[in-house]
């Protein structure tokens, strides 16, 4: 086979498992196929396998049900946030509202704390429950973000003010994807932390019901891990 | 019941015995039935015959034929056995009195 086809080839099989890989490869070479049909053969078993990793319920859940709705909703939180900010500190560092106005510091510092864990947790609990799936996941999110970029008219806020929530949930799926681990007791602190600042903020009338779906991947977390290790141990770990 | 790939699978994968890996049965079933075996067809059905206990799969080693790359090994389980002579034994049964099955019989008569 000529070399670029075959480096198109690899290319091809690096969505398969390493071990999957080296068979089908070697498969390859074996039999000597033509540099066309090694790579419809190939394209064929990534579509075979990617259709497969779509009969759980995992995908389902992590694409439509998690990766979208949560975008929307934490691209609000951060808009909101962004304003507060920018009403605070548009003219330097003007602390005093801290004193002076307790309760916008403690509905901001809500928000922020809200925007973090979920956003953490919510990137998180996608990488884990969807690992094959993720590209999906990942355009399912991003899709939200194009539509309320092209769409953003307001011009005192940078449009990428948007976009806060990104970082947290980058982070959370780094972790992820690194095998990362956290304890339960802490998965159970997040939860009820996010869940106290979703009461406060309800309180305070700056809280749609809808909101409340940004829960529920902290205390996914707190209570359903996807994969643990050790019999007895509180150490969730997703891999 | 097992669906009629799946029988091609076993029945070649018992046939090659100590040889059974996924070249030698494609070339098997596509010398058996004329028509192409994919890659693809191949593996995802012999991972369902595995969740299933009818074979079993490991890592063999790599050969120079195939760049040293590893292959993978099958071989039949016991279930897997009876799951096939069960397979053939209905087909056996069912083609019986069709007419193409009586006329074979009497070309061989």
């Amino acid at each position: 086979m000529r070399n670029i086809a075959w480096k198109l080839i690899e290319a091809l099989a690096l969505q398969l498992t390493p071990t999957e890989r080296e068979i089908v490869l070697g498969d390859l070479i074996e039999t000597r196929e033509t540099a066309w049909r090694g790579m419809r053969e190939i394209s064929g078993l990534v579509v075979r396998r990617q259709l497969q990793s779509w009969n759980g319920w995992g995908p389902w859940l992590a694409a439509p049900g998690l990766a979208l709705p949560c975008s929307f909703m934490l691209m609000g939180f951060s808009f909101a946030i962004s304003s507060e900010l920018r009403n605070h500190f548009e003219y330097g560092w003007q602390l005093s509202f801290i004193l002076t106005e307790p309760g916008k510091f403690i509905s901001l510092l809500c928000q922020v704390l809200v925007l973090l864990i979920c956003a953490w947790a919510a990137g998180f609990t996608v990488e884990s429950i969807s690992r094959r799936t993720f590209v999906v996941s990942a355009i399912c999110s991003f899709l939200p973000c194009l539509f309320c970029l092209l769409r953003f008219r307001q011009e005192s806020l940078p449009r990428f003010c948007l976009l806060l929530f990104l970082l947290p949930a980058v982070a959370g799926v780094c972790f992820s994807r690194r095998g990362g681990t956290i304890n339960r007791r802490r998965a159970l602190a997040l939860a009820l932390v996010a869940t106290i600042c979703m009461a406060v903020l309800a309180a305070c009338g700056q809280l749609r019901v809808l909101n409340w779906v940004l829960i529920w991947p902290s205390w996914y977390l707190a209570i359903l891990p996807v994969r643990s290790h050790g019999d007895s141990s509180n150490e969730v770990t997703v891999s | 019941m097992l669906g009629e790939f799946e029988y091609l699978l076993i029945t070649a994968a018992a046939t090659l015995g100590e040889n059974a890996y996924g070249v030698a049965m494609r070339e098997a079933i596509v010398k058996a039935t004329g028509r192409t075996c994919s890659i693809g067809a191949l593996y995802t059905t012999l991972d369902r015959l595995e969740a299933k206990g009818l074979v079993k799969t490991w890592m063999g080693e790599g050969t120079p034929q195939r760049g040293g790359r590893s292959k993978r090994m099958v071989r039949v389980t016991p279930a897997g056995t009876a799951a096939a002579r069960s397979f053939y034994d209905t087909m056996m049964r069912i083609s019986n009195r069709a007419p193409w099955a009586a006329q074979q019989t009497e070309r061989a008569e």
